[in-house]
């Protein structure tokens, strides 16, 4: 569960809470300090295949270094955070944010690099739980969760020390195109709460009910996987749809709980399928790699849902959503056959 | 095996530096009062002050006092302050933030005061932030401005200045800032902002415009809440901020406006907010929902800006250039303090200006001017700027040229003494509400009531003179 909740924090804690910083906060691209603050971002997305290619010529005292270095720079830049606002044009706390989310991203990637130890069910969800807990803390202050990213940073330096080796087995199979939709869709919808309640941090509830929902999301997918019956799949899948109708097309339901908890249902959901890989049983097997790769739509999805809350008015992006949801269950749908297919040929061709 | 415990020490030191960092000190910033969001209250009576500390449920302030502020244009001598230590009474701790009740003692003389907040390892001053007033008077008036100079220049300080030595004169019990105070959102033009505001006699309480966001750091840092009640005796001033995002009144501050919102004749009620709700350049999310809650609540008055130009809305969302005296709530949009003006109406011309809103009673009584001098007043224009001037011809005069059409009842010009004047002297007109010593120089503050299109000439006097006819 530590492993996955390593592999997850970048996505679901570090990007999400970085944004936030930045719109909610305030930030200032007249002054350097304003576009350190997204090196992190950028370091990421152009690494990434790099690292996944050779990281494992990275040596173990680099990467502990890296860790080390992010979760002293992300304690540095947190207190003074903590009493003043996002932004203040300081280096000190632009450059310690900045050194906390290259390490965040690297403790993702050598997480996803790691072997997982023994597949348990509750391993995703109690990750996703825990991620939950650190978003409830935004109550008391919006930027606690990115105290918590830089222990966790830390706790995984601990976790190269104590030998954890890197594993080549990983592969990204980028066959995740609406599940990758979904899950940026998701991300823009849940979000817009955020952007509402702006510098009050009653949004730290609505987000951690969010990822709390998103356990049980993770939780019923896996389930799922195990359930073969196709009309209790297709009532799931409509019942999700009617949720999302009736949540999304008033803007009221924006600061409903009901609505967070459903976005961060179908937002675990998406997570679990994106990382999920079925194996010659029932049920899913992690792929961590992918699972780190969430860190893409969400961080598009909180970013684009920022810039939309500049035009709450339109909020007919929404019908978008339902697209990347039918879209996302005839995708399953389809795998789920043709696995089954290649499961059970005599299925397909009963002669 | 012992390698292990090596580990697992490591790990202890470690989590344990981690939890003393992030918990140790307890230190804590002011929310409010502060500039933008100040107290106004009478000795005796109980104000919260909200502290975000550094660690939850702990508020870490052991002490708090009120310190008589520098009187205006003086920080810089050394003048005898009042030192007044606050009664805590109770304290709300909700995660970080913690609303401690603290009571201003019985005898504490009226005026500006700045609060300071102490801790073991932290002292906190918020300047000008507590406003100590034994009575609220029946009839008093507000200022109201929005959209300010553009303060990266030295010619927009001066300007701002300029704008506030008139307010001075005019002498509300509030001023309103209602949006668009730092064009560009660069901390400078903040720091410069706020050093100007300071030198404003009456409490400033501020709400954002969508310029704000080009800064919105540097707007949270000087001003606090985007949204926030401040009650000046039975008046509430509610301030909201329609900046957010794009033009937008947010579900979360709808819904904190109906909880904060008196219901309809419970008292009396000022909404300050950037956008219009109404049509050109408007807010656009609840925007028929806040007018209609507004004209729900019996609110008389909402203030805008925005527009750079005056405009005045019934409940419907009617323009109204015919009358003032029209039933519901008024939705008046300020012209611009500073900036580039806009000309929003074929028949209303646009200048830089003001608005002074008087009350009576309880009820709003005036919140424009009259252009022509008809005597009577136009439907919504707000009162030009650059039409008072003060200025001082020898040591213990003033004169004051008026060149309003309305008289400015209680007018405040400040007097310095000549160098033959006594500890105790009057005025020839009005009377002298305040003698600020500042080593051998002394200067007098004098009310006075300056009638329309006049000139007034007013001397300091040895007392005795005064007092005869």
């Amino acid at each position: 569960m530590t492993h996955l909740l390593a592999v997850l924090q970048f996505a679901l804690i570090y990007c999400p809470a970085a944004v936030i910083g930045l719109t909610v906060f305030g930030s200032d691209f007249k002054e350097v300090t304003g576009y350190l603050y997204l090196v992190p971002f950028a370091v990421g997305l152009l690494l990434w295949p790099a690292l996944a290619r050779s990281g494992h010529r990275v040596p173990r005292w680099a990467w502990m270094l890296l860790m080390l270095a992010g979760g002293a720079g992300g304690l540095a830049a947190y207190r003074p955070m903590h009493l003043g606002y996002w932004d203040e044009h300081s280096v000190t706390q632009a450059a310690g944010v900045a050194i906390l989310g290259l390490a965040s991203f690297g403790a993702s990637v050598r997480a996803a690099f790691s072997p997982s130890g023994k597949k348990r069910l509750w391993h995703l969800p109690g990750a996703l739980g825990i991620v939950a807990c650190v978003w409830m803390s935004s109550l008391w202050y919006g930027m606690f969760p990115l105290a918590a990213v830089a222990v966790i940073v830390i706790g995984e330096g601990f976790a190269i020390w104590a030998g954890a080796p890197w594993t080549q087995q990983a592969r990204f199979t980028g066959r995740r195109g609406f599940a990758f939709f979904l899950l940026f869709m998701a991300a823009v919808e849940l979000f817009a709460v955020v952007w509402d309640y702006n510098v009050n941090p009653g949004w730290g509830r609505h987000v951690a009910v969010a990822w709390f929902a998103a356990a049980v999301g993770a939780l019923g997918y896996e389930g799922l996987t195990v359930l073969r019956g196709r009309t209790a799949r297709l009532a799931i899948g409509v019942a999700c749809a009617a949720g999302v109708i009736a949540a999304c097309l008033h803007p009221e339901l924006v600061l409903g709980l009901e609505h967070t908890a459903l976005m961060g249902a179908i937002l675990g959901w998406a997570v679990t399928a994106y990382g999920c890989r079925r194996g010659t049983g029932h049920g899913c097997r992690h792929h961590a790699y992918d699972l780190a790769a969430v860190a893409l739509p969400i961080t598009l999805g909180v970013a684009v849902s920022s810039g939309l809350a500049q035009q709450l008015a339109f909020s007919s992006y929404r019908a978008v959503f339902l697209l990347a949801l039918a879209g996302f269950a005839v995708d399953r749908w389809r795998r789920v056959r043709t696995h089954a297919r290649a499961a059970e040929p005599w299925r397909a061709h009963p002669r | 095996m012992t390698q292990r415990w090596i580990r697992a020490l490591t790990a202890l030191l470690v989590g344990g530096g981690i939890v003393a960092w992030l918990l140790l000190p307890v230190r804590f910033a002011v929310e409010r009062p502060r500039l933008g969001i100040p107290a106004v209250v009478a000795p005796g009576e109980t104000f919260s002050i909200v502290v975000r500390g550094s660690v939850p449920f702990w508020s870490g302030v052991e002490k708090a006092e009120i310190v008589s502020s520098a009187p205006i244009d003086t920080q810089n001598a050394r003048a005898p302050r009042q030192r007044h230590v606050l009664v805590l009474t109770g304290l709300r701790l909700t995660g970080v933030h913690a609303d401690i009740k603290a009571v201003v003692p019985a005898g504490v003389p009226d005026g500006p005061y700045d609060l300071v907040v102490s801790g073991r390892q932290r002292i906190v001053v918020r300047p000008r932030s507590l406003f100590v007033q034994k009575s609220f008077p029946d009839r008093f008036s507000l200022a109201q401005m929005a959209d300010l100079p553009e303060l990266t220049t030295d010619d927009g300080v001066r300007r701002l200045n300029a704008i506030v030595d008139e307010i001075n004169v005019v002498n509300p019990e509030a001023v309103l800032l209602t949006g668009d105070l730092a064009y560009g959102g660069a901390w400078h033009s903040y720091d410069r902002l706020v050093r100007a505001l300071l030198r404003l006699r009456a409490p400033v309480i501020a709400a954002p415009g969508n310029h704000e966001y080009e800064g919105w750091a540097g707007y949270l840092s000087y001003f606090g809440s985007p949204y926030h009640a401040v009650d000046l005796g039975k008046l509430r001033i509610l301030s909201l901020n329609s900046g957010h995002g794009r033009d937008q009144l947010t579900q979360s501050q709808f819904r904190w406006l109906r909880d904060n919102l008196p219901p309809a004749g419970s008292g009396l009620t000022v909404i300050q907010i950037h956008h219009p709700p109404f049509p050109e350049r408007s807010f656009r999310v609840n925007d028929l929902a806040f007018a209609a809650l507004a004209s729900e609540r019996g609110v008389p008055l909402v203030l805008h800006g925005h527009w750079h130009a005056d405009g005045v809305f019934d409940g419907q969302g009617r323009r109204r250039e015919d009358t003032t005296a029209f039933p519901g709530t008024h939705f008046a949009v300020t012209t611009a303090a500073g900036r580039a003006l806009r000309r929003m109406s074929e028949t209303l011309t646009s200048y830089h200006g003001y608005r002074i809103v008087r009350i009576e009673a309880g009820q709003v009584v005036s919140y424009t001017y009259d252009v022509d001098g008809d005597g009577v007043r136009d439907a919504a224009a707000s009162v030009p700027l650059g039409m008072i001037h003060v200025e001082a011809p020898e040591p213990g005069t003033v004169r004051v040229k008026n060149k309003l059409n309305e008289a400015l009842p209680n007018a405040r010009v400040r007097i310095a003494a000549g160098a033959d004047a006594g500890p105790v002297m009057s005025a020839s007109r009005g009377t002298v509400a305040e003698v600020i010593e500042l080593g051998e120089t002394r200067f007098f503050e004098v009310v006075v009531d300056i009638p329309a299109r006049s000139e007034v000439v007013i001397s300091l006097l040895p007392a005795q003179l005064a007092e005869q006819p």
